[in-house]
């Protein structure tokens, strides 16, 4: 059912809003910065508003479609959005409220406020236009957005260490982009458009030998934004961006937008049975179970707060392309639901590692001695949301978590099980420890945590709330599920809807 | 089976919650009131449950609540709360509730002046509130969730004196512990595999025509993951540092109760999973058999190597617990009861005696057994309470160790497996000889030297006393009147004759 009216409107509409957001805060970028900040928040609520008029069609199943023009033939600019890119649309929208939020307090000092907006925006609307993406070009026009609206991100604090990390990130992302390109025309010229449909658009006749190519390339291309193994460099280095990028990069941006890439060639390029014809999917789960495994590993080795946070993040991501791969059905919710879960764990440690500098200047994980009681509050919000990745019963985690070694265990994959179980043992052995010095240890300074405005507090507990509702209250659960289910219902019997 | 739907159990497993909602404002103005909280909270909990008792010995279960986490359409995986209480469950909780109540009891003194207060009783509180999930789960999802809670909240009461002793034990506990977790995990979800659900209460839900491989390998896993809690041998590592680090009260919950629930979760895997029939068919009973054999020699004769009553003790508890999971594995009836009321004896005389090592403590004397010479003419009352504990712990009729040790040696013979009676016997004799020589110290060695440094000699205040005391008298008082409806023997006949399927 692909419904009329007004609504499909509302797609390009919120990329829109965004980017006209970035250019009114561009041309008024002499004005002071209180002004920046309502029109920054206000667009974020007003982008939220329009993604929120969309659910009750998403919850019917319905799509919306929107062609904007054509520009080769049968390749447009076109706009569509099912379950799938709904709930990226949803989670991007609704955190971009909160790091909105968070920034106008964490970013108060900053030199160049008016850049940050710029290009947090810019960043806005192309994630959603990835997300709204009805074809493979539309998605590859916005990916290259975002890769350079990025970059200006890393290296706000322009020192010679930003400037590295941000050219790491440039080479890794047009390399992949490059990569990404090469894939794109292939694909054309096998099917002679680059339309999603559900079951793959990929025909059975080609040659085996190319396909297994292309998939490469479009790992290549997607694997470096998702930070799949042997491309994951750029994103512990790219930790020196101001901590509300850092969320926004892990939780939402541009992290999971690779890692949607790579659902949507998985399910609405190859399709999942193509896969397992060409014996791709086993190479898949083998590259994912190393990541998750590797990047755990990498994180208990880390000193630094922030860049423990981003191998654990390398790893948590890899459970999703884990879930969906193995085409059972309570993996592939497992793997939507930890698309979701993830995101809002995630960007809660930011928020709280961000708060835990600001209050007290700690950034290293030997110093964080003492902080329980110092900033009992922000420690708290940090505890559930460490708890939550962990998987630990009552939170979010827990729920993504469960599903993905239920599906392995419909698979009958008993090593994919023993991944998950290890990798969350690997959790606990880098979570817990900062849990323990924070709350058992005493403080090496006598110093007392600053007091915090509530604009950073309120992201910190808000998502940390939301890791425990998540987890433990059965309608705040509901959402999430019945659009997994959806998900899941449509990838595994190609009901297009 | 008889079901009967009724919300108590829900009312049950939130009540110790109800404490939390106290504790913040009392541990401001004096730590002994919110003790009394608690300790009020338990015997509310203890009153609670047993007027479930007659239900559950008429054969009934009970069911509270069952929510499902996922809309119950295409994909069923699993993730229902259910709470539901047969005769084991109500028996388990019982007698948890119980051992809670002592230590509550003991702690209005015991920890009157404690640091973080406050964190201390919101996990003693919550801790039991977990152990009730865990005796009411209705499928193993439930109980997996209650298990893992029950494991993180042990860490803080293991590490509540913060002392570097303390800390190094507590984190050998957590690594221990979340390691059998992650085996248990593991186990559940080969049941998901090999069975296709997660119930409980059904006696055997894994299907008959499973190979005897494939049941192999579930019960090894389910030995490894839950035998961290029960400590069995190879994985008992944590239990003899965690005992005398944390304190007294926790000890005696740590020893009574949860190492209890290891094995509570390993007979419901044997019983209600797997299932008797399976479980002969395929001779999986020496599995657990052996195992439990070779823990109870050598843990006895550890214990007797330390001169820490503590540790001592927390050897002790090791082996006490193998002979329940002995109990439930020989599989003959008499074995089985054996090792229920065993459950709930180890569980009080235990508790007791980590009771009265902390009371000593408590009053100045030395932890070591080598310096308790003349103990027994400074503290009586304590010391007596002790004493009749320690004799129930070996085995000396007419106290409750005799009774389940019989049960388990006739049991034994049943089924004709002499080398386990020769051991258990064995194991009699080392509890003997590590348990006695302190009761001979305290009462019949001069106090020569005056190592026993008990500055105030009667130091025994009521709120130390009196759970000593209960404790002590239950357990002459379970081996005397063994058979009265409501004492353990009871509780096993049903249980056995649910489980064999008789």
């Amino acid at each position: 059912m692909v419904c009329g009216g007004v609504f499909p409107l509302i797609l390009p509409l919120t990329v829109l809003v965004s980017y006209l957001t970035a250019f009114l805060i561009w041309i008024l970028r002499d004005k002071p910065a209180q002004i920046h900040n309502r029109a920054a928040v206000g667009s974020a609520l007003i982008n939220l508003a329009l993604v929120l008029c969309l659910l009750p069609g998403i919850w019917r199943e319905a799509a919306f479609s929107c062609n904007l023009f054509t520009f080769i033939p049968s390749v447009d600019i076109a706009f569509r959005v099912d379950g799938l890119g709904y709930l990226f649309a949803l989670i991007a929208s609704f955190y971009w409220l909160l790091t909105a939020i968070y920034s106008v307090e964490y970013m108060r000092n900053d030199k160049f406020p008016a850049r940050y907006w710029f290009f947090l925006f810019l960043c806005m609307g192309s994630v959603l236009g990835i997300a709204f993406a009805a074809n493979l070009f539309t998605l590859f026009l916005f990916y290259e957005i975002l890769t350079i609206c990025t970059y200006p991100l890393i290296v706000h604090a322009q020192t010679p260490q930003a400037i590295k990390a941000g050219r790491k990130y440039l080479v890794y992302s047009m390399a992949g982009g490059t990569a990404l390109m090469l894939s794109l025309v292939i694909t054309y010229l096998l099917c002679g458009h680059l339309d999603f449909r559900p079951g793959g658009i990929l025909p059975d006749s080609a040659s085996y030998s190319i396909l297994r190519l292309l998939f490469i390339t479009f790992m290549v291309g997607f694997g470096v934004k998702s930070v799949i193994f042997p491309l994951h460099g750029w994103l512990p280095d790219a930790m020196i961006a101001p901590t509300p990028v850092s969320a926004i990069l892990h939780a939402v941006a541009v992290v999971k937008a690779g890692v949607y890439g790579i659902l949507r060639i998985v399910i609405d390029i190859f399709g999942l049975q193509l896969l397992q014809k060409l014996h791709l999917n086993e190479w898949l789960l083998a590259l994912a179970g190393i990541t998750i495994i590797g990047g755990s590993l990498m994180a208990l080795r880390q000193t630094n707060l922030k860049k423990m946070l981003a191998y654990s993040t390398i790893s948590q991501l890899s459970y999703i392309i884990l879930g969906v791969v193995m085409a059972t059905p309570s993996g592939i919710i497992g793997g939507i639901l930890q698309m979701l879960y993830q995101s809002v764990m995630k960007i809660s440690l930011f928020f709280c590692a961000g708060a835990i500098y600001r209050q007290t200047g700690v950034s290293e994980i030997a110093d964080m001695g003492g902080l329980g009681e110092k900033i009992p509050l922000t420690m708290f919000a940090f505890s559930i949301a460490a708890l939550g990745t962990i998987g630990f019963p009552g939170t979010a985690g827990f729920i993504s978590k469960w599903y993905l070694a239920m599906g392995a265990m419909e698979a009958g994959r008993f090593f994919m099980v023993g991944v998950i179980i290890s990798g969350t043992l690997l959790n606990a052995g880098y979570y817990l420890p900062l849990l323990y010095k924070a709350f058992f240890q005493e403080s090496l300074t006598r110093q007392k945590g600053q007091a915090l405005s509530l604009l950073m507090t309120g992201p910190c507990l808000l998502t940390a709330g939301l890791v425990l509702a998540l987890g433990l209250c059965l309608w705040v659960h509901k959402l999430p599920l019945h659009l997994a289910q959806n998900i899941a219902e449509g990838v595994l019997y190609f009901k297009c809807p | 089976m008889q079901t009967e739907y009724s919300p108590i159990l829900i009312f049950i497993f939130l009540l110790p919650f109800l404490g939390l909602a106290f504790y913040p404002v009392l541990v401001k103005r004096s730590i002994i009131w919110a003790a009394y909280v608690s300790a009020f909270i338990c015997a509310l909990c203890f009153l609670m449950i047993t007027p479930l008792i007659p239900q559950v010995l008429r054969g009934k279960l009970i069911v509270s609540s069952t929510i499902y986490f996922s809309p119950q359409n295409t994909f069923n995986p699993q993730m229902v709360f259910s709470l539901r209480a047969d005769a084991f469950g109500v028996y388990f909780a019982w007698v948890s509730a119980l051992v809670w109540l002592l230590a509550a009891v003991f702690s209005c003194e015991y920890l009157k002046q404690t640091a973080h207060p406050l964190r201390y009783f919101c996990l003693f509180s919550a801790c039991l509130s977990f152990v009730f999930g865990i005796a009411f789960a209705g499928n193993l999802f439930t109980l997996f969730i209650f298990y893992e809670l029950l494991t993180i909240s042990g860490y803080p009461l293991i590490a509540h004196e913060e002392t570097s002793q303390a800390k190094a034990a507590a984190k050998k506990y957590i690594i221990y512990s979340l390691l059998g977790d992650a085996l248990v995990l593991f186990t559940v979800l080969l049941v998901y595999y090999m069975a296709g659900n997660l119930e409980l209460h059904r006696r055997g839900t894994i299907p008959a025509q499973t190979g005897v491989e494939s049941l192999r390998l579930l019960l090894v896993c389910g030995l490894l993951g839950f035998g961290v809690k029960s400590a069995i041998m190879p994985l008992h590592g944590w239990i003899y540092e965690a005992h005398p680090a944390a304190p007294a009260p926790a000890s005696a919950v740590l020893s009574g109760v949860f190492v209890n629930v290891g094995a509570y979760g390993l007979i419901r895997l044997i019983y209600d999973v797997i299932g008797f029939r399976l479980m002969r068919q395929g001779a999986l009973g020496m599995i657990v058999v052996f195992p439990a054999l070779v823990t109870i020699l050598l843990t006895s004769i550890q214990a007797y190597n330390q001169d820490n009553l503590k540790r001592r003790l927390a050897y002790s508890t090791s082996a006490q617990i193998s002979y329940i999971l002995l109990g439930a594995a020989l599989l003959s009836p008499n074995s089985l009861q054996g090792g229920i009321i065993h459950m709930a004896y180890h569980a009080i005389m235990k508790a007791t005696l980590f009771l009265c090592a902390g009371a000593i403590v408590k009053a100045g004397g030395s932890e070591d057994v080598s310096r308790m010479n003349g103990l027994g003419a400074k503290m009586p009352l304590i010391m007596i309470a002790f004493s009749i504990a320690g004799l129930s712990l070996v085995g000396i009729p007419p106290t409750t160790g005799f009774i389940s040790k019989w049960m388990l040696a006739t049991g034994a013979l049943e089924v004709s497996d002499t080398g386990s009676v020769v051991i258990l016997l064995l194991g009699s004799l080392l509890s003997a000889l590590y348990i006695l020589p302190v009761i001979y110290a305290a009462f019949l060695k001069k106090d020569t030297d005056q190592t026993a440094d008990i500055s105030e000699t009667n130091y025994q205040p009521a709120a130390l006393t009196v759970p000593l005391i209960i404790g002590a008298a239950l357990s002459v008082l379970m081996g005397i009147f063994v058979n009265l409806p409501g004492f353990p023997f009871s509780f096993a006949r049903v249980i056995s004759a649910s489980f064999l399927g008789r």
